[in-house]
């Protein structure tokens, strides 16, 4: 004995998935089908037994390797989003106290006394700092040039080489509204050697 | 749900606290194995599977948008990388078989889970038959009734429409059933 009901429509009535008037019609049907009947009756058995089957876990072992390979992933992932000065100069490699000397120019807010620094503004910043550091290294080498050239400005210090790399420098300010800090302008020097940008006094590091 | 919600747990994690990670973990883990127990062949590929969609879910929390759907994002990550191993292992079949090596089915990923062999046989039979189904079925089903999703979280899962992921999940009921019942020696009727 068969009947030409398709089994999907019964296990959508099974689950209250029919709309009204099919459901209705299906009824129906029921009252005068022992196939279907029968088919229906399997279905929520079925589904009976799927609530009860028991959920797989993953063994100890398992569980192990994957917090391990867990915590590593986490450890090497990026600092955080907002970081203390103390997390920045760990992301920049830097010794914190390098950090605190250039506090006046770092894209930093503060609250309760507290540095605080966003990752992105962070990188952003780096960002500008490597453009001018490239462009700075870069008129130091046209100085550097130059200096072997008899100077012929007369800026009104007599054109000393010194006063010519300044002429050729990038005028500083600090980030609009941002608080200073009181840090002395140091000059940092590069691996090689030559100087790089000014600190407080260096180039405008808030543009862009 | 007791404590904070999936996306809070998340947005805790992306500011770096590591516990909320943890917490995401404890919370979801079983989920993810036990789908992919059910749709791979073998517990060493389930555990990987585990793995690597924790994994992922640390490394693109960024690209979650908290819309308090995480549960079907963790899953389609999970079943997009059991969807990856089972095309991999496809391939691997291919190869070998147009070399003239023909793998042995029954032997891929195993062993399989050690809880199976404490199960009673009716339990097995039901998680045999659930394996056996085809795959879009196979999916659909443990998403809805043992992850315990509604359709549209598995519309999300799958990304596919919910009229679909209805029928998907009527129609490998009913195939179980009737796999179900043939097996217990009833009368197996057409389909």
């Amino acid at each position: 004995m068969t009947c030409e009901r398709k089994h999907e429509e019964l296990a959508a009535f099974a689950a209250g998935d029919l709309d009204p008037e099919s459901a209705a019609a299906l009824k129906g049907h029921l009252e005068g089908c022992a196939v279907c009947a029968r088919r229906l009756a399997a279905i929520r058995e079925t589904d009976a037994r799927l609530k009860l089957l028991p959920r797989l876990r993953p063994s100890a072992g398992a569980m192990l390797r994957t917090r391990r390979a867990l915590n590593e992933e986490l450890r090497a992932r990026p600092a955080p989003e907002v970081m203390t000065l103390e997390e920045a100069a760990a992301f920049l490699r830097v010794e914190p106290d390098d950090l605190r000397e250039a506090a006046s120019q770092l894209p930093a807010f503060e609250i309760g006394g507290r540095i605080r620094i966003r990752r992105e503004k962070l990188i952003d910043w780096i960002a500008r700092r490597e453009r001018v550091y490239a462009r700075s290294t870069a008129e130091s080498d046209v100085a550097h040039i130059l200096s072997g050239i008899k100077w012929e400005v007369d800026d009104g210090t007599n054109g000393d080489k010194g006063r010519a790399r300044a002429v050729l420098a990038v005028p500083c300010r600090a980030p609009q509204g941002a608080r200073q800090h009181p840090v002395g302008a140091q000059r940092e020097q590069g691996r090689d050697g030559r100087h790089g940008i000014r600190g407080s006094s260096g180039p405008d590091l808030s543009g862009a | 749900m007791d404590g904070p919600s999936d996306d809070e747990l998340l947005a805790m994690f992306r500011e770096g606290d590591l516990d909320a990670f943890d917490a995401l973990f404890d919370r979801h883990h079983v989920d993810v194995y036990h789908f992919a127990c059910l749709m791979l062949n073998g517990r060493n590929d389930a555990e990987d599977v585990l793995q690597d969609t924790f994994l992922a879910v640390a490394r693109s929390a960024r690209a979650y948008s908290p819309r308090g759907r995480f549960r079907p994002w963790l899953m389609r990550i999970a079943r997009n990388l059991c969807l990856n191993r089972l095309h991999s292992e496809r391939l691997r079949r291919r190869v070998l078989a147009a070399d003239g090596d023909f793998p042995d089915e029954s032997a891929s990923g195993a062993p399989a889970a050690p809880e199976l062999l404490e199960w009673d046989e009716g339990m097995r039979a039901v998680h045999e038959a659930v394996r056996a189904l085809p795959e879009r079925q196979r999916e659909a089903l443990a998403l809805y009734a043992f992850e315990g999703m509604t359709y549209g979280e598995v519309s999300e899962a799958l990304q596919a429409p919910m009229g679909t992921v209805k029928a998907l999940i009527h129609r490998a009921r009913a195939a179980l059933a009737l796999a179900l019942n043939h097996d217990q020696g009833a009368q197996r009727d057409d389909v």
